[in-house]
């Protein structure tokens, strides 16, 4: 539906459109110019999605007040003499559809209706409460920048485009949502991103038809490859310079409005398993967190079903003092070691959630009472040994390393399906289970790409920044998983020096 | 049904339904530490005994400081006349099962082993969770004598036997094979040298050793044959020999050992031993009243002397080997290696006709790193 001629008209339409909603705000007020006769105009906008001040410095004030002459010469219609000359707003743009203005009136838009004519003016002077650039919750880093993506997008683009200038960045801006109308931003870099990663993201984002995207967990839910698997295939992250990372690796991002974390595809467990403080050390401290990352994340896997393993099946593979003081303290438990490990792994995640959703400072405290004072007394009860509290204690530690907390929630659900398989089958369980976690770690692709890469198939080029992390002269390409169009990322100029040194020597 | 989630479930009953027939808690497990096997009075049945650990006294922490006063272990017997017969009775007593996955030592007495030990050590090499680092011992007289010993520190004596035997003490006294080491040697021609335990209220001594033909207990050693034994064996890591050149003792620590044994098949058939033993060590006493300074010289007259005590040594056993007509050593392993065909030639009357005509030839060669510093 296209807008009437008459201002009156229109004022009714939009009023009866948005349902008069109570924050809706119209005022309306005349235009004296001297050349030309009185003109009724209007302003629509959302109450507290507007910045007041502009509204009242950059729109009324020169319409009503400042500008008196309307020169034909410069500008060949009013409604672009308004446009180009009247109003000190940086965007400004102009609309006929109704449907259109309604949705711009949504976004926080200023609608400006003048009497006569069939085109609305939609002025940008969103300005709205939100959440400043924070540090980041889950992923923080001692040595690093320590800003973390926000809710609004704009923020977000600009912690983005703050740290990568590069003219070949794009944003590419979709619109989704059948009621909610969400921004998504399609980020990569051009002549750099495979065109078909990009066309596949677009693709898939193009097919999502929900009625609102609350955050960007929506989108990766819908866009994965394998919704079966417990694992995540697409990668989350609230730390800008992650993604600017992932951007010049080739990657693609998807950044959603209102989300404080932004997706990153293709996502690999490898890529999943680092964080961006490994290079921001020097390459002896990054191997040396890196190797005790990928221990510790087997130990926080398999700790509690090779716990049941050798206490219910296999005690002689135990150290004999061991054994005997294992025995001796789980005398008189009246529980399976199954049944205790099971008790207390849950009564870990317990307090892991229960930690989440107290308030701050009582948060604390669940800790502490929940782990020390629980713990002991339920020893002291007979109802775990001691040695089970260690392993729960090793268990919780060694989880919390893994850099990624969608990550560790895939791990932590399979510990419980290593535990249930180990306390049937023993040893022999527990390889199973591994054999099949592997096995299904195997078949799971993010967008096209291993979800094993570069291990599983084997990319020796990529293994230089997996497990171990190269100094940085020694990563001068980009690694291969992303298939990025320029496959350099440092100047080789050095080494060749160096080859030529050997050469003449 | 989708067809994943049949598959799951179809995985699941056979897991759950194949499952757990092995599981057996810790708690509900009796670790065998040691066992003793001794003939009975009238020679007819086995005596049978277990030394078992009393976990309340492993349990550390809560109740602390008391230990000491605690009952550490329990000894008990069965006769019959059949080990698997016997344990299923023990289980029947302790209302647990027996776990020998972490038995450190088996002992068998002095008149059993006579009879034979081919049947117990059946029992334990058929087991698959038995550990094949426990030591396999001879005792001198009655075998569960030895639980009787309570060391102050090592109240189970089993684990102080182990440990004794484990080198934990470098010394040259005993033999420091296990279990895995004794069945090769046994399974090739019935032939062993096993280490000889006694055992006092407070103490055990391990010293000496006993040969052990066609699975039988034929022989006791001395501790010098022992320590020719455990140089052939090439277990030798440490241990003093004492050496005396011009009336004044000079004592040797033994620091590292090499022992090559090579045959060599001459012409009409005769078979040649080379032994090469190359041994460093220091020189750590020299016990004389005066200071002596030594020299050049004298290093190479006390290296001298030790070369002909230890050649001398390994002439006396070998030689003792072959007037009984056995093979501990695994002469016969290596003749089966190197010279395949003349095993098979001779392999049926090996120990009767072949070891006694065997020429051995000792070459030793013990060097003084150095003789430590007098200020």
């Amino acid at each position: 539906m296209k807008l009437s001629k008459r201002i009156e008209q229109n004022i009714e339409t939009i009023k009866h459109e948005l349902q008069n909603s109570s924050d809706l705000v119209l005022r309306e007020f005349d235009l004296n110019f001297n050349q030309i006769p009185k003109i009724h105009c209007a302003l629509f906008y959302l109450e507290a999605m507007v910045s007041n001040s502009q509204v009242t410095n950059a729109i009324l004030q020169p319409l009503m007040h400042e500008i008196r002459d309307f020169d034909e010469r410069v500008s060949t219609t009013f409604i672009k003499f308004i446009q180009e000359s009247a109003l000190t707003i940086g965007e400004v743009g102009e609309e006929t559809e109704l449907d259109k203005v309604l949705l711009s009136i949504m976004t926080g838009n200023v609608i400006l209706l003048i009497d006569g004519a069939r085109t609305a003016l939609t002025i940008d002077v969103k300005g709205w409460k939100h959440r400043g650039v924070e540090s980041p919750q889950t992923e923080a880093v001692i040595r690093g920048p320590r800003d973390s993506f926000s809710e609004p997008l704009t923020i977000n683009l600009t912690l983005i485009r703050r740290r990568l200038r590069d003219p070949d960045l794009v944003f590419e801006r979709i619109t989704l949502g059948k009621r909610g109308h969400n921004d998504i931003v399609l980020a990569y870099i051009k002549n750099l991103a495979h065109p078909d990663l990009i066309a596949e993201v677009r693709k898939r984002l193009q097919k999502i038809e929900v009625d609102v995207i609350l955050d960007s967990g929506y989108v990766e839910q819908i866009i994965e490859d394998d919704w079966w698997s417990p694992f995540n295939t697409l990668q989350d992250s609230e730390r800008p310079d992650e993604v600017v990372a992932g951007l010049v690796e080739g990657r693609v991002a998807i950044l959603v409005d209102n989300s404080p974390f932004a997706l990153l595809v293709p996502a690999t467990l490898n890529s999943q398993m680092m964080s961006p403080e490994d290079y921001y050390v020097r390459w002896p401290a990054a191997n040396f967190i890196r190797i005790i990352r990928f221990i510790a994340s087997f130990v926080a896997f398999v700790t509690p079903s090779l716990y049941i393993s050798l206490v219910s099946f296999h005690p002689e593979m135990i150290p004999t003092q061991l054994a005997l003081s294992i025995a001796a303290t789980r005398d008189g438990i009246p529980f399976p070691s199954y049944v205790e490990a099971l008790m207390m792994e849950l009564s870990l995640e317990l307090l892991r959630e229960a930690g989440i959703r107290l308030p701050g400072a009582i948060g604390q405290t669940i800790g502490i009472v929940g782990g020390l004072i629980i713990g002991d007394a339920a020893v002291r009860a007979g109802i775990v040994s001691p040695i089970m509290v260690i392993v729960v204690a090793m268990t919780a530690i060694a989880g919390f390393i893994i850099p990624t907390y969608t990550l560790s929630f895939g791990l932590r659900i399979s510990r419980f399906f290593l535990m249930i398989i180990s306390s049937l089958l023993g040893l022999y369980g527990l390889t199973l289970g591994l054999l099949l976690m592997l096995g299904h770690l195997a078949t799971l692709t993010s967008f096209g790409v291993s979800y094993l890469s570069p291990w599983a198939p084997l990319n020796i080029h990529d293994l230089r920044d997996s497990i171990i992390r190269s100094p940085w002269h020694r990563l001068k390409h980009r690694p291969q998983y992303t298939s990025a169009l320029d496959p350099t990322r440092q100047a080789t100029h050095t080494s060749k020096k160096r080859k030529a040194k050997k050469k003449q020597s | 049904m989708n067809y994943r989630f049949r598959l799951l479930i179809i995985i699941l009953l056979a897991v759950i339904s194949a499952g757990c027939w092995d599981s057996k808690d810790i708690d509900k497990r009796s670790f065998v530490m040691g066992v003793a096997f001794d003939l009975e009075k009238t020679g007819q049945d086995l005596v049978m005994t277990l030394e078992l650990p009393v976990l309340k006294s492993f349990e550390t922490g809560t109740d602390g400081g008391s230990s000491n006063t605690k009952k550490t272990k329990a000894v008990i017997s069965t006769t019959g006349t059949s080990i698997a017969k016997m344990a299923a009775g023990f289980e029947a007593r302790l209302w647990r099962e027996l776990s020998f996955g972490h038995t450190k030592v088996i002992i068998i007495g002095e008149e059993l082993a006579r009879e034979g030990i081919g049947e117990i050590i059946d029992f334990f090499d058929r087991n698959p969770k038995v550990e094949r680092r426990l030591k396999l011992v001879i005792a001198q007289g009655e075998a569960r004598d030895i639980f009787k010993t309570a060391a102050v520190r090592e109240p189970i004596a089993s684990t102080y036997l182990y440990q004794m035997l484990e080198v934990v003490t470098p010394t040259t006294r005993v033999i420091t094979h296990n279990f895995q080491d004794s069945l090769r040697y046994l399974e090739h021609n019935g032939d062993t040298i096993l280490p000889r335990v006694r055992g006092t209220d407070e103490e055990l001594i391990v010293a000496g050793s006993a040969l052990i033909k066609d699975y039988k207990f034929n022989a006791w050693l001395g501790e010098n044959e022992t320590r020719a034994v455990a140089f052939i064996f090439n277990t030798v890591l440490g241990g003093v020999i004492t050496a005396n050149v011009d009336n004044i003792n000079y004592s040797y620590a033994i620091r590292k050992t090499t022992t090559k044994i090579r045959p060599q098949l001459g012409d009409n058939n005769q078979l040649v031993f080379t032994i090469d033993i190359n041994a460093k060590g220091d020189i750590t006493e020299v016990f004389s009243e005066v200071p002596v300074n030594i020299t050049e010289d004298l290093i190479k007259k006390i290296q001298a002397k030790l070369n002909q005590i230890i050649a001398d040594d390994m002439h006396h056993t070998l030689k003792k080997f072959q007037e009984l007509k056995t093979d501990p050593i695994g002469l016969s392993i290596l003749t089966k290696r190197r010279y395949p065909k003349f095993w098979n030639q001779n392999k049926a009357h090996w120990k009767e006709v072949i070891v006694p005509e065997i020429k051995f030839e000792v070459k030793t060669n013990f060097i003084i790193r150095h003789a430590g510093i007098l200020s």
